[in-house]
């Protein structure tokens, strides 16, 4: 009995010890599990489109949200394993988790679903004026105090900006701030502006993040060859094509 | 010794209660009658253990032995072992009792709920699933 008190005495001692450990220095280093349940996109209210902005979103048939329907009968790039690009990785919700390293001149993000990185410049570099177009885009990050935040240009446009199938032009740009508020825990906040899709600034509701010391991300690779199966096995049928 | 198991306990069910988002990539439940649950006994034919979906087909008889091959989709094996599941925890030949939200089509596939294993063993869908 005296044992059984003694153990949960630390373990109560130890929870309350991990929940307030500060943060580390300018690092965000780990594995990272969204939490909470925030909408899986920038915010739950989508600012107004312009004229192109609604003839892209009637576009694009997604199969989550309001206008879903069976993936087989969408469009939803995914469904062939097209890279999802940013920022519709960073709405992945608690399935997958994204990974943080830093070293000295740049921070390198890790998104366990569909296995792939992002680079964050941070040695101070400025962003490039012409960029490349790309499904990441081109992204530098500093710390403002101990908030960590990142400005990305330079987005190819035939991705779609979250499940929803919002879209988003090659001019959209992104800032995200991070800020981790104790050993445990990281907020991110991110502002989109892409004036030739949306008629002012999308800013997001507060995502908050939970580190996960234990967890090593999986390989989990969206497979094209085991997709183009898999749609013909079970989810064409699915939605009763043929 | 009881205010500090109430706390104990209060910390672990605030703990529990800060649950991820729910989420299913895909959009996979757009295809299926999430208001209905149909199970079955059927016999295992093929365990997919692939990403991005693990999936088992399997066979169902009804009674006057007609047999009806079925499709269960779930999640990728990243995110099932985190519940248990394995690469070789179905086999062929496996007697099982399965649940599923099944097609809207009406078409015999559907989303895998739960497997209750030969030896009695449940298998739930995977952390973090379900939309």
């Amino acid at each position: 009995m005296r044992n059984r008190l003694s153990v949960l005495g630390l373990t109560i001692a130890g929870i309350t010890f991990a929940q307030s450990v500060p943060a580390p220095n300018h690092d965000l280093t780990g594995v990272w599990r969204w939490t909470g349940r925030s909408v899986l996109t920038v915010s739950p209210e989508t600012p107004p489109f312009t004229p192109l902005g609604k003839q892209l979103f009637d576009a694009n048939k997604p199969s989550y949200g309001t206008r879903a329907i069976p993936p087989a009968l969408g469009n939803d790039p995914q469904g062939k394993c097209d890279p999802l690009g940013i920022p519709r990785l960073l709405f992945y919700g608690g399935t997958n988790t994204q990974e943080f390293i830093q070293s000295k001149d740049r921070v390198v993000e890790f998104f366990e679903w569909m296995h792939v990185y992002r680079t964050i410049w941070t040695d101070g570099r400025e962003l490039p004026k012409e960029p490349e177009p790309s499904r990441l885009g081109y992204s530098v990050g500093k710390w403002d105090g101990d908030t960590f935040v990142v400005d990305t240009v330079g987005f190819i446009d035939n991705t779609w900006l979250d499940h929803f199938g919002d879209p988003h032009s090659d001019e959209m740009r992104l800032q995200e701030r991070y800020r981790r508020t104790d050993q445990n825990n990281l907020e991110m906040t991110l502002t989109l502006t892409d004036p030739k899709i949306y008629t002012k600034p999308w800013v997001s509701d507060k995502k908050t993040f939970r580190l996960e010391p234990k967890t090593e991300q999986a390989e989990i690779f969206c497979v094209p060859s085991e997709e183009e199966l898999f749609n013909k096995r079970m989810r064409d049928p699915a939605a009763g094509k043929k | 010794m009881k205010n500090k198991l109430l706390v104990f306990l209060a910390l672990g069910a605030g703990l529990m209660l800060s649950t991820t988002a729910v989420f299913a990539h895909h959009g996979t439940n757009a295809s299926y009658d999430l208001d209905h649950t149909v199970t079955m006994k059927g016999k295992v034919a093929e365990f997919l253990w692939v990403n991005p979906h693990c999936q088992l087909y399997f066979d169902v008889a009804d009674d006057k032995g007609n047999v009806v091959r079925w499709g269960g989709e779930t999640n990728s094996p990243g995110v099932l072992m985190r519940s248990g599941w394995k690469k070789t925890i179905l086999k062929p030949g496996d007697e099982i009792t399965i649940s599923v939200h099944p097609s809207r089509a009406g078409t015999p596939v559907g989303v895998i709920q739960r497997i209750v294993l030969p030896d009695g063993t449940v298998l739930e869908r995977g952390a973090g699933a379900s939309n």
